[in-house]
């Protein structure tokens, strides 16, 4: 289609369409006014949860918020673990405090995670909250979680954090090992190791992509970390992946060979780029060059 | 006889990849052997997918084909070419120019209409290349992405939000990672997170990450989806919670809507401030995570599809009311800081790191690309606004645009001066 007749079908369709006018969707309140809703507890939630849509929307200008953004920050810690309030406009408030990484929210979720009693907030989440923070020390609160907790997701939570903490490697490793362990705590361990220590990861992951006896979405996993990391695998490991990304490897899994097609694909990307180059049609009486060459 | 075409779209290994944007072809005889008299050839448009038109002049469209004369002394003929408008590849080689000679297939190169697509018409392939190229960037958190997400901070805000630059610092920043992916496979581009429509196809575990029931917990991927094993801050997954059904669209305003900003002036403004707020604030927050504030959000690689669409955006916005020309006030008004004013360098990319520009300038030059040689390695912000030359301000034989163009948004001439 030519560019003038897609304008006049472009300018027939907006003039044509029955637009909501903007003034009627648009927030009434200024910024004071919706940090006032926001704090107001009288004030029902879809307000409430209204009024910090249209803070959260306008705090990306981020001068012209500036002089109301301890307000903002005021209100947001007054509703985030306040057990008075409904679960979405707590959670909402709660991670965008943690996005802060706000030190009085990350004390709380220190307090959560280390109080035996139930809360409105799971550990695992508090957990997951306080780690986004790499200067929060978090690793060690992981490292005790993942020793004492047998809750699938706080394990979980546990070696996601500790992909941070370079002395974790072997913890990890063990965890990614363990066939008694839940397996997407095992995948996140993978994750975590390959994070730590790449060539480590892929000793350990070589038996277990080729093991029937694993999950299928466990070896899934792991050749997807592998695929993401080829071009960083050195000569021994890719060639080890090589021998074994063999047609037995997938076990009848169409996940498995999926993720094992993608990392063959990976493996072997050089070739096919020269592959496909030769492959062209063309006559040795055309010859292509480069503009930007000469 | 042998014949040589000089085109400026090649990358290193000869492919060839195009956009809206037409790009002059040189033809000429070379020897050997020795040319003994002018030929006739013609250039065929032959894909069965993306398409090619053909003109004599820079031109918004063309034919089919052209027939040109190559002289015998070795002087170059010259035609120009572009990809037929809805008409983009899937694949590379589903596009091709056939070459003919006195009626005889002489050769064919083969190429692709490469252009950004709305993530919601992706084919599995064209999906499943983009992701694995994204999740080989970010190379379980040890990867270039991490350049990236650290160039989208608070310490950063003052470069990328709150004034003019918005548009253009964010145009250049999806470029960035665009040219990266591309760096690993040319066949890709950024696909556009179209969030005032249902995209039940982007919100899926193969794709960019559903919902657990926990507002507070990670999307969740199948195995052998690339962004399974994610990585940022030395952290796994991508904590993200829609707040919205993906049979839905979030509540951001339309796109008719948005190409109304401006004020009856067409202002960019008046246009830039309110759009920042909505739709792109309020798309950001219609989730819970990483991606509703500003210093965490370029941790999710939605981030990059929901610019891709805030820049679609306003490159419609230009388009529709004629707003590539620096020479227009309504085009662009200065932000009143450094890095905002028209010619102003936009960091990091440039490097600085004194006052008041952050102390740090993660990455270094912006990715260059083989099928042009702009903006160069320090981007200005003039440079990000006519992005398609459709004033002509550019020099034609540096590229003369920036390499990208929207499925939707045409190439369409607009005069040079006011």
């Amino acid at each position: 289609m030519k560019a003038k007749d897609y304008r006049k079908e472009v300018e027939q369709s907006l003039a044509t369409q029955s637009n909501v006018a903007l003034e009627s969707i648009r927030p009434t309140q200024t910024l004071q006014q919706s940090i006032a809703t926001l704090a107001d507890t009288s004030a029902s939630e879809a307000a409430r949860q209204s009024a910090l849509d249209h803070l959260g929307a306008a705090s990306f200008r981020h001068d012209e918020f500036a002089s109301v953004r301890a307000e903002f920050i005021e209100a947001l810690r007054s509703i985030a673990f306040n057990e008075n309030i409904g679960e979405e406009l707590r959670n909402n408030a709660l991670s965008s405090l943690a996005n802060e990484n706000d030190p009085e929210t990350q004390q709380n979720l220190r307090s959560v995670l280390g109080s035996d009693a139930e809360g409105q907030i799971s550990k695992a989440d508090a957990l997951r909250l306080l780690a986004q923070d790499d200067h929060a020390n978090a690793a060690s609160i992981a490292n005790e979680l993942l020793g004492k907790s047998t809750n699938t997701e706080e394990r979980h939570e546990a070696v996601r954090t500790l992909a941070a903490d370079p002395a974790a490697a072997t913890k990890l490793a063990q965890v990614f090992n363990d066939s008694s362990e839940d397996n997407t705590v095992r995948a996140t361990a993978g994750q975590a190791l390959r994070h730590l220590d790449a060539s480590r990861f892929a000793n350990e992951a070589l038996p277990l992509v080729s093991n029937n006896n694993e999950s299928h979405e466990l070896r899934a996993t792991t050749l997807t970390i592998l695929a993401n990391i080829c071009d960083s695998l050195d000569d021994s490991t890719r060639q080890a992946l090589e021998n074994q990304l063999t047609d037995e490897l997938t076990g009848g899994s169409a996940l498995v060979e999926s993720a094992a097609r993608r990392l063959k694909e990976c493996l072997g990307t050089r070739q096919a780029q020269s592959v496909a180059l030769e492959s062209m049609p063309r006559s040795s009486e055309l010859s292509v060059t480069r503009k930007f060459d000469e | 006889m042998a014949i040589q075409l000089e085109i400026p779209a090649l990358d290193a290994q000869s492919r060839l990849f195009v956009t809206w944007v037409p790009i002059r072809v040189r033809v000429r005889q070379v020897a050997p052997p020795q040319p003994t008299q002018d030929i006739d050839l013609t250039f065929r448009n032959g894909g069965a997918g993306g398409q090619f038109w053909f003109s004599p002049t820079r031109a918004e469209g063309g034919n089919n084909e052209i027939t040109l004369t190559i002289p015998a002394d070795g002087t170059a003929a010259e035609f120009w070419m572009a990809g037929e408008f809805q008409q983009p590849s899937t694949v590379y080689g589903d596009a091709t120019i056939a070459v003919f000679f006195g009626g005889n297939f002489l050769g064919e190169i083969p190429g692709m209409v490469r252009v950004r697509k709305d993530a919601q018409t992706l084919t599995d392939d064209e999906r499943n290349r983009y992701l694995s190229a994204l999740g080989t960037l970010n190379a379980q958190g040890t990867g270039r992405f991490n350049d990236l997400r650290a160039m989208h901070t608070n310490e950063a805000v003052g470069e990328a939000h709150g004034r003019s630059g918005f548009g253009p610092w964010h145009r250049a920043f999806v470029l960035d990672l665009e040219r990266e992916l591309q760096a690993i496979d040319p066949s890709v581009t950024l696909p556009y997170w179209r969030f005032d429509e249902p995209a039940p196809n982007l919100f899926t575990e193969d794709f960019i990450g559903l919902n657990t029931t926990d507002a507070n917990g990670v999307a969740q991927f199948s195995p052998a989806n690339p962004l399974s094993s994610w990585v940022t801050d030395g952290v796994p997954g991508i904590r993200r919670f829609m707040r919205f059904n993906p049979m839905n669209a979030p509540a951001v305003i339309s796109e008719a809507q948005t190409l109304g900003l401006g004020g009856p002036g067409n202002d960019y403004a008046e246009f830039a401030p309110e759009f920042e707020v909505d739709p792109h604030g309020r798309a950001h927050v219609s989730f819970s995570g990483l991606i509703q504030s500003i210093h965490t959000a370029a941790r999710d690689p939605l981030f990059f599809m929901l610019h891709a669409n805030v820049d679609r955006l306003w490159a419609k916005w230009q388009w529709i009311h004629r707003r590539h020309n620096r020479n227009i006030a309504q085009t662009y008004r200065d932000g009143g800081r450094v890095g905002h004013g028209i010619d102003d360098s936009m960091w990091p990319w440039n490097g600085v790191t004194s006052p008041p520009r952050p102390t740090s300038a993660p990455g270094g030059a912006l990715q260059s690309s083989p099928v042009t040689l702009l903006p160069g390695d320090s981007p200005v912000v003039a440079q990000m606004i006519d992005y398609m030359n459709v004033t002509g301000a550019q020099d034609l034989d540096s590229g003369g645009d920036l390499g990208f163009c929207y499925d939707d948004v045409p190439f369409e001439f607009e005069v040079a001066t006011s």
